[in-house]
């Protein structure tokens, strides 16, 4: 019983260090495709609607919302909007002066708009890391700055008598700001 | 406070590098798919009418398979069959599987098309027109040369039996377009008159009871179409 107690202790000592919070970003999506031996980049902004839980000094887990319009002509001629889900862990560290690096790992997916002949959207996932640095302002806010980088799958493509297969590496460097609570 | 204002200062240049956006002029890098267009025979193909779809003896070919090619934005084609959903417009006269026709009919034509998930046709004036080229005549003779049928003026043939058999018979068959194609037996439905008395199996081997004189037509058909008559004159021992 006394073990039970001193485990229920040591549980909630971890939360009363953790803080939820949340946040907003923005993003330059720069993204590098590459088909057939031929590439080409698009390069849009992207704003994310972060929500966060866990200790800026230790772990941390976030689940972010994002939006971009690709305004590009990669999958067709007029490549429109995408939306897109993260689940990202943070591991970050105290350096003092109120500074957090952090480095994060996490996988998305999502959704982006075409206009082919066959497709109408075509889906996504990705395999992202990265890392940055966040610099508390106050109790309550604080200033986040930081470049990921995601490995992009795509949904396979027809060609009715031929597949393609497309892949896609971006880096966002970002800027944004949390709030915590 | 001074790292925070370098970190706005990097905030605000950073900014304005987002404001300056790519733009490309370039077609899409995936092709699109712009058209599918039938291919590997002229506008018209013709179709002997059998039902067999395997190569004949003569080397003359029973079927029509058809091919589609897609072209895409970018210049390139590939060929295809299986990937689309074929359609005839006469299902009744010619049928189509993967690009493949068969004869339903003695006589006809069908316009076949191609389409995609029914997103994508073949268009109306690149569809294919298949004809089928008539069976006009059936000659049945008998393999071994042990019977000897004689046809009149009006192609019916007579033979007369004193022997149960069994008979390997044969067909061959003609055509609207003057092709002859030996041994048509697989395409043939036999039937008799009377089947106490003589059969004919799907293979064409007829058997015989002589158990009194009788008179027996055998009759071969395709696509419920009488091709040749064959009249029996059995003698009893």
């Amino acid at each position: 019983m006394r073990v039970l107690l001193l485990l229920s202790f040591l549980y909630l000592s971890l939360f009363a260090e953790a803080m939820s919070y949340i946040g907003l970003s923005i993003e330059d999506s720069t993204e590098f495709f590459v088909i057939n031996s031929e590439t080409q980049d698009a390069s849009s902004p992207q704003y994310k609607l972060k929500a966060g839980y866990g200790d800026i000094a230790g772990y941390t887990v976030e689940a972010s919302f994002s939006y971009m319009d690709y305004a590009t002509n990669v999958f067709s001629d007029n490549d429109g909007k995408a939306l897109m889900l993260d689940i990202t862990l943070y591991k970050g560290w105290d350096l003092g002066y109120d500074l957090y690096p952090y480095l994060g790992v996490g996988i998305g997916m999502g959704e982006m708009d075409v206009e082919r002949e066959l497709e109408s959207s075509l889906s996504f996932s990705s395999f992202n890391f990265g890392g940055g640095l966040r610099y508390v302002i106050n109790h309550t806010y604080d200033f986040d700055i930081g470049l990921n980088y995601k490995l992009r799958t795509w949904q396979t493509i027809s060609l009715v008598a031929d597949k393609i297969n497309v892949t896609s590496h971006l880096l966002n460097p970002y800027i944004g700001i949390n709030v915590h609570f | 406070m001074k790292t925070f204002h370098n970190i706005l200062l990097s905030s605000s240049i950073f900014a304005l590098i987002l404001g300056c956006q790519s733009s490309d002029d370039k077609p899409p890098l995936v092709p699109e798919v712009e058209a599918i267009q039938i291919i590997g025979y002229d506008t018209t193909t013709s179709l002997y009418a059998l039902t067999d779809t395997s190569e004949d003896t003569n080397g003359a070919s029973r079927t029509a398979k058809l091919l589609a090619s897609i072209i895409y934005s970018d210049g390139r084609s590939a060929t295809t069959a299986n990937e689309l959903d074929w359609e005839s417009n006469n299902s009744r006269i010619v049928a189509v599987s993967n690009g493949l026709c068969t004869a339903l009919a003695n006589h006809g034509s069908a316009k076949i098309s191609a389409s995609y998930r029914e997103t994508l046709y073949t268009k109306s004036d690149e569809s294919k027109v298949i004809t089928i080229i008539p069976l006009t005549d059936v000659n049945i003779s008998e393999k071994n040369s042990v019977l000897t049928i004689n046809y009149d003026k009006n192609g019916t043939g007579r033979v007369d039996i004193n022997d149960s058999g069994p008979y390997e018979l044969s067909t061959n068959g003609h055509f609207e377009d003057n092709l002859s194609i030996t041994d048509i037996s697989s395409n043939i439905i036999w039937s008799s008159s009377n089947t106490t008395i003589a059969t004919v199996s799907s293979s064409g081997t007829l058997n015989v009871a002589l158990d009194k004189n009788a008179t027996v037509i055998i009759k071969t058909s395709i696509f419920n179409e009488v091709n040749a008559t064959l009249e029996l004159n059995i003698t009893a021992p």
